[in-house]
């Protein structure tokens, strides 16, 4: 048996690999398409990227855009809230989602040989939510529990302090909070929805 | 077919193997067969505090140096602590797998065990006991609940240990926990990705073949009688705003053929939009804002639980009775085909989610060896679970969700 080496072995030269082929197309509409193959697992996802995040909140309407974005998880204007959970499981797919500073994403991946049924899906969802005002109501009572909850973690005091103390009332640094969330209603949601280029 | 490479070093180092030119990347995974559950009572937290105290050093790696060589080829590198095990994962560049090889064989080998070094770690768990448990919401809740349900000290004590038990604790404890544990004899490498299987395996005999077997482990003696009184305990959390509900029934470890039902039945009421209790709780009822919960498998006692956050005002006892009714909905009502559908969809999506990452991949494969003895148990768990049926579920909720077998603890904000 040899000693063992007192220094890391150096490697051999770096394999290539490249980035797999993206095919983007542009729909008349405006619409930008990609399409990315990856991989050899049997599963793909699809997801909707709009130009409209945090940034497009009024600041007395800060929390419109994830309030929107828990709502569509009550379903779409053509599936109720227990036919669109059942549709998304019956899929194995997972819904995803979540608004940046300046883009608000949608996103549905589940099982390959349902790919078409997932693009259904997600762009029902992505373009035709289901905003109802009971909806709306709902969530924003979940909302604001959880915010509640939140509040009592340490880390998301310092995030929100560290937030609030960088960015001011600036929309970047102002989270939503009780007081904001309390006149939210179906009227705020609406206009951050419509915002979304294709509607 | 997986292609999986096995084999066993005379030291008694078990490697398994899965290559995949998928992308240039390797996952290894070194798992120690030493979790919380081997502690004993005054040394609770060893297995984890030595997690701490592996990356502090050894005879050719400086201290911090085995994550400054892994991340600075932009790889990933993490340690983990369960009540089972104690798993060293890293990625990195396929061209690079010697590196982490080395890096790991070094530490086992030679780990450089220094005074400071322990009383920097304690300090560091210290604090984390701190963020935790201490100013944690329900975190004296999930330490309380694991007490009341497991009858033996070895699964019911915090994997973080006792803050006594930790001050206590001396640099040659320490080194007597390394002595008896951290033995190649007690080890599960694990590898997948981008690799030759020639030459990892030249690599692994070259880096690994010259350590010591250590003395066999211990026999552990964990009782397995199972708390068969109803238990119902309230307890006020001065770091909570919203009231809890903790519920824990005792069910089957791993091994069990009934492993698979319990897989199918975690699923059925806890994952996904059009879950049962998300549904009803959280949706219908609106009576929690957050249900999480399932399947605690071990290989010793095990337990399925329930842990909901209630909203302002909401009474944890109302949500604790509509739960034992929908346990024993499962016992009475067959699923119905759709509702079985949509949970082995979701599982077999969940199994591809989570191989998409190369450490996954190797972790699992580890697991796979160290809990079943069986480096193929992976790749055979979606065919065992599509032949759960709903008189499987029937069966084993009907037989194990006793309300009389039950632990809850409720939790009201002070």
């Amino acid at each position: 048996m040899n000693a063992f080496p007192s220094s890391p072995p150096e490697g051999g030269a770096p394999k290539p690999w490249n980035f797999p082929p993206t095919v983007i197309q542009d729909l008349p509409n405006g619409l930008r398409v990609a399409a990315i193959r990856v991989g050899s697992l049997p599963i793909a996802q699809v997801r909707w990227v709009f130009g409209t995040g945090r940034n497009h909140q009024p600041a007395a309407k800060v929390g419109s855009g994830l309030l929107l974005q828990r709502v569509m998880r009550h379903g779409t204007e053509s599936l109720g809230s227990r036919a669109f959970a059942n549709a998304l499981d019956r899929l194995g797919a997972r819904m995803g989602g979540g608004v940046s500073i300046d883009t608000s994403i949608v996103s549905v991946a589940g099982l390959t040989h349902h790919i078409w049924e997932a693009v259904d899906l997600a762009s029902d969802v992505a373009l035709k939510p289901g905003l109802t005002d009971l909806a709306v109501a709902g969530e924003k009572i979940r909302c604001l529990q959880l915010h509640r909850h939140a509040w009592s973690r340490t880390e998301s005091v310092v995030a929100m302090g560290l937030a609030d103390r960088v960015y001011g009332r600036h929309p970047y640094g102002t989270p939503a909070t009780i007081e904001s969330g309390l006149p939210t209603s179906i009227a705020c949601v609406l206009p951050f929805s419509a915002s979304h280029p294709l509607r | 077919m997986l292609n999986i490479h096995e084999t066993t070093l005379p030291n008694g180092l078990r490697v398994v193997l899965q290559p995949d030119t998928g992308v240039p990347l390797v996952g290894a995974s070194l798992l120690y067969d030493v979790g919380s559950r081997v502690e004993t009572p005054g040394c609770s937290g060893f297995a984890h505090l030595f997690e701490h105290l592996m990356f502090q050093g050894s005879e050719h790696v400086a201290k911090g140096e085995f994550i400054q060589r892994i991340q600075g080829w932009g790889g990933s590198v993490n340690g983990m602590t369960g009540k089972e095990r104690t798993t060293y994962y890293h990625s990195l560049p396929s061209h690079q797998f010697a590196l982490g090889l080395w890096l790991e064989a070094d530490r086992m080998r030679s780990l450089r065990l220094a005074e400071d070094s322990f009383e920097a770690q304690r300090a560091t768990v210290l604090e984390e006991r701190l963020e935790r448990v201490d100013n944690s919401p329900y975190g004296e809740a999930n330490v309380r609940i694991a007490e009341m349900s497991y009858s033996d000290f070895a699964y019911a004590h915090p994997v973080i240990g006792y803050r006594d038990d930790l001050v206590r604790a001396s640099l040659e404890d320490v080194e007597a926990f390394h002595r008896t544990w951290y033995g190649p004899n007690n080890a599960v490498l694990a590898m997948a990705g981008d690799f030759d299987v020639d030459a990892v395996l030249d690599a692994v005999h070259e880096y690994f073949g010259g350590i010591q077997r250590r003395s066999d482990r211990p026999p552990l003696r964990i009782e397995d009688s199972p708390r068969m009184l109803p238990v119902t305990e309230r307890m006020v959390d001065a770091q909570a705003s919203m009231p809890a509900l903790f519920v824990n029934h005792p069910v089957v470890p791993y091994g069990n053929p009934d492993f698979y039902a319990y897989e199918v039945i975690e699923t059925l009421l806890f994952r996904g939009p059009s879950s049962r209790l998300n549904q009803r709780f959280v949706i219908q009822d609106r009576s929690a804002i957050k249900v999480q919960g399932g399947y605690e498998a071990h290989r010793g006692p095990s337990v399925f639980s329930l842990f909901a956050v209630l909203p302002e005002g909401g009474e944890p006892g109302a949500l604790g009775a509509a739960y034992a009714a929908e346990l024993e909905r499962l016992g009475r009502e067959p699923v119905g085909a759709d509702e079985l559908e949509r949970v082995q969809n979701r599982l077999r999506a969940g199994r591809s989610f989570g191989r998409q990452s190369i450490i996954n991949r190797a972790n699992g494969l580890g697991r796979s060896v160290l809990y079943h003895s069986d480096a193929r148990w992976e790749e055979h768990y979606l065919e065992r679970i599509a032949r759960v049926g709903p008189e499987d579920i029937l069966r084993v909720a009907a037989r194990d969700f006793d309300p009389n077998a039950a632990v809850s603890l409720e939790v009201v904000p002070s």
